[in-house]
């Protein structure tokens, strides 16, 4: 059975890689070609990880802030 | 539903917004992605082929944790959809570390660790004093004409040329390649510590054939060191001092050669039951890289929950090896030969030969008158092997007993003839698979690395787990295909900030020569303001914090 399964993974994945190739590459890869020495010099004195960090966590507790204002609105808890 | 569309629209962006930081999500922020044991490996092969060996399992492991903290989670991912590939490596599908993916862990490497400090340690002097310490190790130049490995005497090929590695005392591992001429040897030495190598004890020795896993490890790791740190003596063969030395330190650079092709082809010889470990690879004298050993000695001392889980079956194959105390000397095989080692990039067939084993016991029985009876018995067995048309081995053990009795005079002399006595012993014959016992470990090995086991009823082999890469690389590719790509690309521009390392502040200013002026070179060495940029970086954090504050309260209205 986990043959099986496999091979249809392998099957699957054979036929989205087809499908996948008849599309364009992205054109944003620079991204990788960025160099990060210079990024680090300025890492130096710049906190970039920490405000990417910070950034995110900022986000998740937004999110997580409206989901459960929605959430308290559908239930009528919460004015809106 | 109206009033609502403004906060879901807000939810919406917002999600997106979490969506396309993901992958920046530093390891602070609980990553969502925990390495796993697969990843592991990977990465600390690509590492080692990246040019950073170590000297120890804390080492290894403590670099992986570094650089596996510091990517993106889009990074993570990719080694995510690998894993699997590193693990099974002989699979039915063979993956390979993406240029993305060995990329990156290049230029980290290059950035976090260096050759000489880390691991590689350069033998300046003639290693004469690394000579083969034959109580630890097993390999040991004896003469002229053969090596001694684990006692047994190992006959050198002839010119032009011969493969040797040996293991040297005090933890040091030095590949040694060797090639003979009319008048000097050569010697090619490059030398890391091996404190992370597990030592794997496994015996296993036919007959005709000495297969020796214990060096296995061990010389595990003499394909990754010698490309990082070669060093070169010539030796002259009478005995005079080393004459010429070259040393060549690693070159970030120039390597760019992925070790992880090394596992793939080793692992598939190995499968498809080719030269090395099945047929003598992990000899000392077998000049292909063992690249298989890399995996044992790799996986299980920096994965504990692989040699937690798997050692026993690492040390002993599946079943039935018997184990072989592992204090008890070297027992050469019966067969007196010395052992040819495999020519470089063939593969040996061994043609079963039968083996005779005589055991002569001789008493004495004192005579009336002075004298001596003595009786001779001889047990000879016979061990004669066939190769049957299945694979299988028929061994057919035929035993006869001699027995010479003839009377002695008390100076010892002999009187009369001889009375000589054949008795035929018993003869018997087993069948054995050749698989079952010098490749047990080979057959366990395969099983823990591949997830995969032999079906008794067709012999063929197939997979315990699910394997679900195939449709992880179709996705990871959807990241890179226009216009799906576009959130990972944008997720993927702040990753170079969220990845961003340290950075030493010291760099040179080089100002040509012009016609007024004449040029000149200034290293600006900023180290001694290390200490103000640190507080300047909070201070910059604690900005943002109280300007991400206000534009919170913009954002919701000011009613909070």
């Amino acid at each position: 059975m986990t043959h099986l399964l496999n091979q249809l993974f392998v099957a699957i994945g054979g036929v989205l890689g087809v499908l996948l190739n008849l599309l364009p590459q992205s054109p944003f890869q620079y991204v990788l070609t960025v160099d990060s020495n210079t990024i680090n010099a300025i890492a130096w004195i710049m906190p970039l990880r920490e405000v990417v960090a910070l950034l995110q966590a900022y986000v998740v507790a937004v999110a997580l802030y409206y989901g459960l204002r929605i959430a308290l609105r559908w239930l009528k808890v919460a004015g809106g | 539903m109206r009033k609502y569309k403004k906060p879901i629209a807000a939810v919406l962006v917002v999600f997106l917004s979490l969506f396309v930081l993901a992958p920046a999500r530093p390891v602070e922020a609980n990553p969502a992605i925990v390495i796993t044991a697969g990843v592991g490996l990977g990465v600390l092969s690509t590492m080692i082929a990246a040019g950073a060996c170590f000297t120890n399992t804390d080492d290894a492991t403590k670099a992986v944790n570094n650089y596996w903290n510091s990517s993106s989670t889009d990074m993570k991912s990719k080694w995510e959809v690998i894993a699997s590939s590193l693990a099974i490596v002989a699979g039915s599908t063979a993956y390979n570390v993406t240029d993305e993916l060995w990329n990156d862990m290049r230029s980290y490497a290059k950035e976090k660790y260096n050759s000489g400090a880390n691991a590689v340690n350069v033998v300046e002097e003639a290693p004469s004093e690394y000579m083969v310490d034959s109580t630890q190790y097993q390999a040991v130049d004896v003469g002229s004409d053969c090596f001694s490995v684990q006692g047994q005497n190992i006959a050198k090929p002839g010119s032009p040329g011969y493969y040797y590695r040996g293991i040297f005392k005090n933890g040091v591992a030095v590949c040694t390649e060797t090639n003979t001429s009319a008048t000097a040897l050569q010697y090619d030495y490059s030398v890391v510590r091996v404190d992370m190598v597990l030592r794997a004890r496994v015996v296993t020795h036919g007959t005709q054939n000495v297969i020796d896993y214990r060096v296995l490890a061990n010389l595990a790791t003499v394909p990754v060191t010698a490309r990082l740190a070669p060093v070169s003596y010539s030796y002259n063969a009478t005995g005079a001092p080393w004459v010429d030395e070259t040393t060549e330190e690693a070159d970030w650079d120039t390597i760019d050669e992925l070790l992880y092709d090394w596992y793939y082809d080793a692992v598939s010889g190995e499968w498809q039951k080719q030269a090395r470990i099945s047929t003598g690879g992990p000899n000392p004298d077998d000049p292909d890289p063992p690249g298989k050993g890399r995996l044992i000695q790799i996986g299980p001392t920096l994965l504990s929950d692989i040699s937690n889980m798997d050692a026993e079956k690492l040390r002993l194959g599946k079943g039935k090896v018997t184990e072989k105390d592992p204090t008890k000397p070297y027992e050469p095989a019966a067969d007196p030969s010395p052992v040819t080692p495999p020519s470089m990039g063939t593969t040996t067939e061994k043609t079963p030969q039968p083996s005779t084993r005589t055991t002569t016991t001789v008493e004495e029985a004192p005579k009336e008158g002075g004298g001596s009876t003595r009786t001779t018995t001889q047990v000879a067995e016979t061990t004669t092997p066939v190769k049957n048309e299945d694979g299988t081995t028929t061994t057919t053990k035929t035993t006869t007993t001699t027995i010479t009795k003839q009377d002695y005079d008390p100076q010892g002399n002999p009187e009369g003839s001889p009375t000589i006595e054949t008795k035929p012993g018993p003869t018997s014959s087993t069948t054995e698979n050749p698989t079952s016992e010098k490749t047990e470990l080979t057959t366990g090995l395969i099983d823990i690395l591949t997830d995969t086991e032999v079906n008794p009823a067709d012999g063929k082999r197939y997979p315990t787990k699910l394997d679900f890469g195939p449709l992880l690389i179709a996705g990871a590719k959807l990241t890179w295909k226009f216009p799906f790509s576009l959130p990972w690309d944008l997720a993927r521009a702040f990753s170079p900030f969220a990845n961003a390392g340290e950075w030493q502040p010291k760099f040179d200013v080089v100002v040509p020569d012009t016609a007024i002026l004449k040029g000149f070179s200034w290293t600006a060495d900023l180290t001694m303001f290390n200490g103000l940029a640190s507080v300047a970086r909070k201070f910059e954090l604690l900005i943002f914090s109280v300007g991400l504050i206000m534009a919170t309260r913009k954002l919701m209205g000011g009613d909070v």
